[in-house]
């Protein structure tokens, strides 16, 4: 660079010139620093979490490859002549197997036998609320109640003796 | 380059707040100066230096050992304060390859110069902003003509033409207030 003698004063004049700058120029440098350097960490971790929730995604949607090459398996349906002839099968062996009747309870078997007791469900709201039991009842036959917990119908019946 | 100063700048490149307030306190004053040059009220000059030290701090990875820090800081400046004022200048500017030489005489009579700072000031001020930017950038901050043209984005022939007419300008305003200044003294 050539100066001429005009252009060298007034470098020269400039050479090491300095203003101070507003004291609270420095706080508002360092400050839009700070802001910048947490912009930046903070859009760093939101980058992360997205590209580490991109790859669970395409892991969870990635194929896995199978160790053996497809089959094409064809299926034929049964003709009906094959249907009918399995049917006539099956029928034939069901009547051909023997059944097993229960031998029947004795006396001492019936009475020895322990039956679960029902659960006890009032009916009585109910049915009165509905009809009264003379006319539920048209045969004569009425519920009465026990002492017991249990209901009791009377069944009315008649009895021809032939003599 | 200083090791101190390398030092120092490894360490705000590591983003040390206390060394990046040595940095700013050590170049801030260099700085606001090269800022006032090149806009027209304190308030823009803060503004733009505020701007360019940010700029300085994030891009301070792009510095080369090679190059002078001063004069990459005082180019950071000075592209901030041109992209402040970049419309305001491209109008300023125009392609004009009539270069103006000084004549001899005029470098005769600028052979005892002697101006204060305060009045170069003065001087400069009053050049056009085409004129005054590419004088300011050329022959106090020390920029070749291809940087100026690159900065401002103008041929470097305009940056020439534009530096002989702000030279000329400036001799013509220096002599009048020579002579404004002897005529108050006499009188």
């Amino acid at each position: 660079m050539k100066f001429d003698a005009f252009e060298q004063y007034i470098h020269d004049q400039y050479q090491g010139h300095e203003v101070a700058a507003p004291l609270e120029m420095e706080a508002a440098v360092m400050g839009r620093l700070w802001r910048i350097k947490w912009a930046r960490r903070v859009s760093g971790a939101v980058l992360t979490l997205a590209v580490g929730a991109g790859a669970i995604w395409g892991w969870s949607e990635r194929s896995v490859p199978s160790d053996y090459a497809p089959v094409e398996v064809v299926q034929e349906l049964p003709t009906i002549e094959a249907v009918e002839a399995i049917e006539e099968e099956v029928v034939t062996a069901f009547a051909a197997a023997p059944v097993e009747v229960p031998a029947p309870l004795t006396g001492t078997e019936e009475e020895s036998r322990v039956w679960p007791r029902p659960v006890r469900v009032d009916p009585l709201p109910y049915l009165t609320a509905l009809l009264p039991v003379e006319s539920a009842c048209p045969e004569g036959h009425t519920l009465q109640s026990t002492e017991s917990a249990d209901q009791l119908w009377v069944i009315s019946a008649e009895v021809e003796v032939e003599h | 380059m200083d090791q101190e100063l390398l030092e120092l700048i490894d360490s705000c490149k590591r983003g040390k707040s206390r060394a990046q307030r040595e940095l700013y306190r050590r170049f801030s004053g260099m700085l606001f100066a090269v800022s006032l040059r090149y806009t027209n009220s304190r308030e823009d000059a803060e503004d733009v230096l505020q701007d360019a030290w940010v700029k300085i701090f994030r891009h301070l990875n792009t510095f080369s050992r090679n190059h002078s820090f001063e004069g990459w800081l005082r180019r950071i400046v000075v592209n901030t304060a041109i992209t402040h004022y970049r419309r305001q200048l491209k109008h300023a500017y125009h392609a004009d390859i009539d270069e103006v030489h000084a004549t001899p005489a005029d470098l005769e009579a600028f052979k005892d110069l002697d101006y204060t700072r305060e009045e170069l000031d003065q001087a400069i001020a009053q050049l056009p902003t085409g004129y005054g930017t590419v004088f300011k950038l050329y022959v106090i901050d020390g920029f070749r003509h291809k940087e100026i043209a690159e900065m401002l984005e103008i041929d470097i022939n305009t940056s020439k033409s534009q530096l002989s007419r702000a030279r000329k300008y400036l001799q013509d305003v220096l002599a009048h207030m020579s002579l404004t200044a002897l005529k108050t003294t006499e009188s």
